[in-house]
């Protein structure tokens, strides 16, 4: 994509920066982002990734936006309940920045489809909130070495991470498997406190943007704890674990569990 | 006789080893179009097979020649020759691995299709009848064949703006339309002195247009100045972007014929001033010059119709020349192998080839004519009443043309049979003739029909119905030569019903009115009125349903359809070559994208963009490394491409799968640049090809300057840092700014990014500001 006028001037203050600049943004403009799950974390990474102008965004998403939705969900607003989320999103997002491409897909991923859908992809941003995705988009990304920027939220607690397969830990060096059904309670039945599911997602859109200006230090290994009540926000390094069953030395799994069966969620809303 | 030049011959090897190439997949089909097209190698439709167009210089053309072509024909064609409008012969269903051995073969002969087509100086023609024929001032023949070798001895004349097309006409009979060619000459003599009238910027197809007179007269010595200063202005001056208007006519139209004759007379005196041309004219190796006139008739009634209207008397007194008529130009191999035997019997006879697609055999002794006419009546079936209107002249058309619209050769045979059942020596049949052209280009010369028919498409019913327009009144006849008016269309189909109904009218009409007006006034004026209102009882196109005949084209069983229609090759050459490389450049790196940066599709891009604009350098590199190397040799240290791009073969070689995909789409936008840097360079390409040279980078001099005036903060400086990052550290550019704000903070925000701001100078309200790139690697904060 050319920088002509009207591009300058809408990425004047990104390409101001020392770092950026005309190549910067050509690289931005040039790079494929995937994010999984629009909901209270896709919803700030979308937005300023749209905003920031990167080349194309892949949204996975299989539901509908419900007015519950809505307190977190800041890309959509009450005239699209009952929309598909990818569907809206891409139609908010279009007319935020036409330069960006915004590729909905409407379905859930599995171990059948996800290689697929990756495979064009620079960097995976994982916004779902159930752990049979989060697992899932983990195995895959180890096991065709991409980029995905890990995020998740309970209650008033966030955590997020960039794991680069190869370079640092997977989710599973830190959670080896998901914890058994029942022990975890949904969204549903916890509930969120709106503005932190924004502060993780920023954290990961901050990450996807310098991973692709190839700027500053990117949080491979990594972990950060953030509690919005005492405002605390950890940084723990953590390493990559030998014995990891997907990216240790003898990794036990090569290829994709579907964990729905086991977890015993059936249904999973984002 | 013609000569192969030198150049031709060596030429040869680089084709062989280019089809080698392209055989083993080394260049792609589009690349390679833009070689075989101006050795005279078309693609017929689908692709698969091919046709070679040999030029006949001047259209004579001696037996054994004959009998190679043919030869030719049977081993590597379909055995079938076809006689072209422009006098070259067409051997056709070539394999594409077979086209080096043609050449191979016929260059034995003194023969090859070098400059058949593409953008070259094209088969020079001349009257078919030159040297013998009674009313011409002298014989033409011999300044065509010089001409020929010495144009064909020179690469300019392979990478002309488009096609260029020269003839020689003995008389102002003008058989050979000086008014429709880029350049025409008119025999002229003048107190005694040999000499030319010479036309400039005729020809026909898209916007025909007649060619203007460029000298009153021209010395015959000054015929080589006259012809290469005429190719010289078009080949500096003529357009090579713009497909469709790429003729010397359209450069003319451009500049005035004022501003081109001012050109074209500065370029004439500076050769003149330069040295000589000599166009070395071959002396005609023939010694028996008159013998005794005979009188002929015999009682064969067949034979008689022959004397009446194939037999041309000699200006040398008892021999004649006999016209063949081939029906469309089509003969067998065979047939044309036999017809070169005839020379066993008939020592000392010629062959020669029509503007009519017809056979010439001049030099026979009329004692000889019933003897020969038995001969030809044992090879060929059909070739009496030539330059009749049963004489039909028509096109390859949509049997192997790409561009054919309608098969004219189905609608001519269909014609033929019209004429030969209902108008064999009526009043008309001497004096018209018809020609049927296939699609709006005119390679059957329907602009100069006095009867003709172009092919078109109409949608009728959803479905496509083939077309003829109707054109009536040309006439080549030197000054005098007028191209046909448009009168209307009509389905195919109803071309024949048409032209029964339109004969016997103006048969009619023609008869009421002898000795008054000439044949082509008529056509002009009452019979064009005439056939106007006619054609409007023959446009209407029934539904499918009930008849489905309209919707097949004649000599056709299925239904009519523009299957196979694909570009024109004809004008193939450097251009298209440069763009079929800057398209694999794109769709490599578009591969590249979608394969997670693949660094063999990343080289791949590299590659084709290095390469694309060499072959403008007249280098065609074997293989990567070479068109690097060559690249930076001819563009980058001459000056031509940013010197950014000098150490582009050590990056190449570099870029492995290896790389961390982050290194990968470093080099993926590198080469997104280069091709985006190649591109701008092809842009600022003149039509002769020559580059601006980058101003030389002598340190410290103001190379680069940027007007930002009327441009606020920070987008200025934002402008200012684009422009920077695109330069080599080192470079230096001046910068405008408003006062104010401006000033204030550019300068300062450019010093932090760590550039030298070398001077600030306040200039009538604005200033002026010399930044230099800063040196060394980009400094990270």
């Amino acid at each position: 994509m050319v920088l002509n006028g009207e591009r300058i001037e809408r990425y004047s203050r990104q390409i101001l920066l020392p770092q950026v600049g005309g190549k910067g943004q050509e690289r931005l403009l040039a790079s494929k982002v995937l994010l999984i799950g629009v909901g209270g974390l896709g919803s700030p990474v979308a937005t300023y990734l749209t905003g920031a102008g990167v080349g194309t965004l892949g949204i996975v998403d299989s539901d509908e936006v419900e007015l519950s939705n809505l307190h977190r969900q800041m890309l959509f607003s009450s005239d699209d309940i009952g929309e598909k989320k990818a569907v809206a999103a891409q139609y908010r997002l279009q007319k935020m920045n036409p330069d960006v491409k915004v590729v909905p897909y409407v379905l859930r991923l599995t171990s059948e489809n996800i290689f697929e859908i990756i495979r064009d992809y620079d960097v995976v941003v994982d916004g779902s909130d159930n752990f049979p995705t989060r697992y899932l988009a983990n195995d895959a990304c180890v096991i065709t070495k991409k980029t995905l920027v890990f995020g998740a939220f309970f209650r008033y607690e966030g955590q997020a991470m960039v794991i680069k397969p190869g370079e640092g830990p997977c989710l599973r060096c830190i959670f080896p498997s998901p914890p058994p059904p029942g022990l975890v309670p949904s969204c549903q039945e916890a509930g969120v406190l709106g503005a932190l599911a924004g502060v993780i997602g920023l954290i990961q859109a901050t990450e996807t943007l310098k991973l692709i200006l190839g700027i500053g230090e990117p949080l491979i290994g990594k972990f950060i704890l953030f509690d919005s009540l005492g405002m605390n926000l950890v940084r723990l390094s953590t390493r990559k674990d030998p014995n990891c069953p997907v990216c240790g030395e003898h990794p036990t799994i090569q290829e994709l569990i579907d964990y729905e069966e086991f977890c015993g969620l059936k249904s999973p809303s984002l | 006789m013609f000569k192969l030049p030198e150049r031709v011959i060596k030429e040869v090897e680089g084709y062989r080893r280019l089809l080698d190439d392209f055989l083993n997949q080394r260049i792609n089909p589009a690349r390679f179009t833009g070689i075989r097209v101006p050795w005279g190698i078309y693609s017929h439709r689908g692709g698969k097979v091919f046709m070679n167009r040999i030029r006949i210089p001047g259209g004579v053309v001696k037996p054994l020649q004959l009998k190679a072509i043919a030869q030719a024909a049977q081993d590597f064609g379909n055995g079938l020759i076809h006689l072209t409008t422009r006098q070259d012969i067409q051997i056709h269903e070539v394999k594409i691995e077979d086209t080096i051995k043609v050449i191979d073969y016929l260059k034995e002969y003194q023969l090859s299709p070098k400059g058949g087509g593409g953008n070259t100086i094209r088969n020079i023609t001349s009257c078919p009848l030159s040297g013998v024929c009674p009313d011409e001032v002298f014989d033409v023949i011999p300044y065509a064949i010089a001409l020929s070798e010495y144009l064909l001895s020179q690469e300019t004349s392979y990478q002309l703006p488009r096609k260029f097309k020269i003839t020689f006409s003995g008389c102002t009979k003008d058989c050979a339309g000086v008014l429709t060619n880029d350049l025409g000459f008119l025999a002229w003599q003048k107190n005694s002195q040999k000499g030319f009238r010479v036309f400039v910027g005729g020809g026909m197809g898209a916007e025909s247009k007649l060619g203007q007179r460029l000298e009153e007269f021209l010395p015959e010595e000054d015929l080589g100045y006259c012809v290469e200063a005429t190719k010289n202005v078009y080949f500096w001056n003529g357009d090579r972007k713009h497909k469709h208007r790429n003729r010397l006519r359209f450069l003319i139209e451009n500049m005035g014929l004022d501003g081109f004759k001012t050109l074209y007379q500065e370029e004439f005196q500076r050769l003149k001033a330069h040295g000589k041309i000599v166009l070395e004219k071959s002396v005609s190796d023939r010694t028996s010059i008159e013998t005794q006139e005979t009188f002929y008739e015999k009682d064969d009634e067949k034979f008689n119709t022959f004397l009446k209207y194939n037999v041309w008397p000699q200006k040398q007194k008892g021999f004649s020349s006999v016209e063949l008529r081939i029906p469309q130009g089509e003969l067998s191999a065979t047939e044309l192998s036999d017809l070169a035997d005839l020379e066993k019997d008939f020592k000392g006879i010629e062959f020669r080839i029509s503007f009519k697609q017809n056979l010439l055999i001049c030099w026979v002794c009329q004692k000889d004519l019933y003897r020969l006419f038995l001969k030809i009546k044992g090879i060929l079936k059909d070739f009496l009443y030539p330059n009749t209107l049963l004489d039909v002249v028509a096109c390859k058309g949509a049997l192997t043309c790409n561009l054919g619209l309608c098969n004219s050769q189905g609608l001519a045979k269909e014609v033929e049979h019209l004429i030969q059942s209902e108008f064999v020596d009526s009043y008309l049949f001497k004096n018209l003739d018809i020609k049927i052209n296939g699609c709006p280009n005119a390679c059957g010369h329907h602009p100069l029909g006095k009867l003709s028919f172009y092919g078109m498409v109409k949608r009728i019913d959803h479905r496509s119905v083939p077309f003829y327009k109707c054109l009536l009144g040309g006439k080549r006849e030197g000054e005098q030569t007028r191209f046909a008016l448009e009168v209307g269309t009509l389905p195919a189909k109803n071309v024949p019903n048409f032209l029964r109904v339109f004969l016997k009218n103006i048969e009619e009409m023609a008869y009421k009115t002898e000795g008054g007006q000439r044949i082509e006034d008529l056509l002009r004026n009452r019979a064009r009125r005439m056939a106007i209102s006619l054609l409007k009882e023959f446009s209407h196109v029934p539904p499918y349903s009930k008849n489905r005949e309209f919707y097949i084209d004649w000599g056709k069983t299925h239904e009519f359809s523009l299957e196979g229609l694909g570009p024109g090759e004809c004008g193939a050459g450097v251009m298209d070559m440069i763009e079929s490389d800057l398209k694999e450049a794109q769709t490599s790196l578009r591969e590249a994208e979608r394969e997670n940066y693949s660094a063999k599709k990343i080289k791949q891009a590299i590659f084709f963009s290095s390469r694309s604009l060499l072959v403008v350098k007249g280098l065609e590199p074997r293989h990567e490394e070479e068109a690097l190397f060559m690249f930076k040799k001819t563009f980058v240290e001459e000056g031509i491409a940013s010197d950014i791009y000098s150490n582009i073969d050590e990056i190449f070689a570099n870029l492995s799968d290896g790389l961390s995909r982050e290194e990968k789409m470093d080099k993926f936008l590198y080469a997104k640049d280069f091709l985006s840097h190649i591109r701008h360079l092809y842009d600022e390409m003149d039509p002769s090809f020559n580059f601006p040279k980058r101003e030389k980078k002598i340190k410290g001099a103001i190379a680069h300057h940027l007007d930002l005036k009327g441009t606020g903060c920070p987008i200025n400086y934002v402008k200012a840092k684009l422009f920077l990052e695109n330069l080599s550290p080192g470079e230096v550019l001046e910068i405008l700014l408003d006062e104010g704000e401006s000033i204030h903070n550019v300068p300062q925000s450019l010093k932090n990014d760590g550039h030298e701001i070398m001077s600030i100078e306040k200039k009538d309200g604005f200033y002026r500001v010399v930044v230099k790139k800063f040196n060394g690697e980009e400094h990270k904060t």
